[in-house]
């Protein structure tokens, strides 16, 4: 079982790994067939949600940021379109963590994964009709959208719950 | 799939939830199911189609028809076919707007955001109310 960590060096170390697991799970997402237009597992956010919960928010945006950034350079689209795309979902992510961990909800891993699943999902939205796309009529589209983002939030959840029981038991909860 | 085999991933989410993300989940699928209610709107009568925010195309949804629009990322096909009409994009990444499949309700949208290409189905009367198949820019 690993060990929470106990200095800086392995806390860092430890915030790489997830970083580096989350441009794994970035491109492998880019690379997998999709499961329906409104569908993306989101794979790449719970390594953020991890690295919320076990080394706190700050190290969770550096954890998003390295992940949009070397994600997108590895996949080919960093600058494009997609990229923003991703970077500003990633944003609005981490922001909805650090949001809802303030809150008095008592929200744990679960809750806190599906409110950066929705963020995540309106931040692209809004930048797409900012950025690219200019027509309100793709905000039409968002419950489709938010739908299939409150699944794959939910079982990212519990997958960063299950994760985070095995870094630091007991701990599964907001810093 | 059988009762008991949802046990496990059922009993999973009550052990790794929370009383507030459990409430948070209830609340968030009533908001969805509600936000799409208030914005499905009726069988629409006509398709427009738009690049970068600007209308290209307005063609009735009655009958058959089918043209390229020239998309950031190459030609999107758009076809129309028994009162819907769908997208059909070759190079964006995700295939959003192919995958959202045929539309015909007053305010559905498909989209590819990479190629800059959106179609809207509107309600009200049709170009060929006015005794006109399509109207272009």
């Amino acid at each position: 079982m690993i060990r929470p960590p106990r200095s800086r060096l392995e806390a860092d170390l430890l915030a790489a790994h997830l970083a580096a697991a989350g441009v794994a799970a970035h491109v492998l997402e880019a690379t997998l067939p999709g499961l329906g237009p409104w569908f993306k597992p989101g794979l790449a956010n719970l390594f953020t949600l991890v690295a919320f919960f076990h080394l706190g928010w700050r190290t969770a945006v550096a954890v998003a940021l390295i992940r949009v950034v070397a994600g997108s350079l590895t996949v080919g689209t960093f600058l494009s379109p997609t990229f923003f795309l991703s970077l500003s979902g990633a944003l609005g992510a981490v922001a909805a963590m650090g949001v809802g961990g303030l809150l008095p909800l008592g929200l744990g891993p679960v809750g806190l994964s599906l409110l950066a699943a929705l963020a995540h999902m309106s931040a692209q939205v809004v930048a797409a009709f900012f950025l690219i796309l200019g027509h309100q009529g793709l905000f039409l589209a968002l419950p489709w959208f938010l739908a299939g983002s409150w699944v794959t939030g939910i079982v990212n959840g519990v997958l960063a719950f299950l994760i985070l029981e095995r870094l630091a038991p007991n701990q599964a909860s907001p810093p | 799939m059988s009762p008991g085999r949802w046990r496990l991933p059922w009993r999973v989410l009550v052990r790794a939830s929370t009383p507030g993300d459990r409430g948070l989940m209830l609340a968030s699928a009533v908001g969805i199911v509600a936000l799409g209610l208030l914005l499905e709107g009726p069988p629409g009568s006509r398709l427009q189609v738009f690049r970068d925010n600007r209308l290209v195309a307005t063609h009735a949804l009655g009958g058959t028809a089918g043209w390229s629009v020239d998309g950031r990322l190459g030609p999107v096909i758009v076809e129309i076919r028994q009162g819907q009409a769908r997208l059909r994009e070759y190079r964006s990444p995700r295939l959003i707007g192919t995958r959202t499949g045929w539309i015909g309700r007053a305010g559905q949208v498909a989209a590819c955001v990479p190629c800059g290409v959106l179609i809207r189905v509107e309600g009200g009367p049709s170009p060929a109310d006015a005794d006109l198949d399509a109207v272009s820019e």
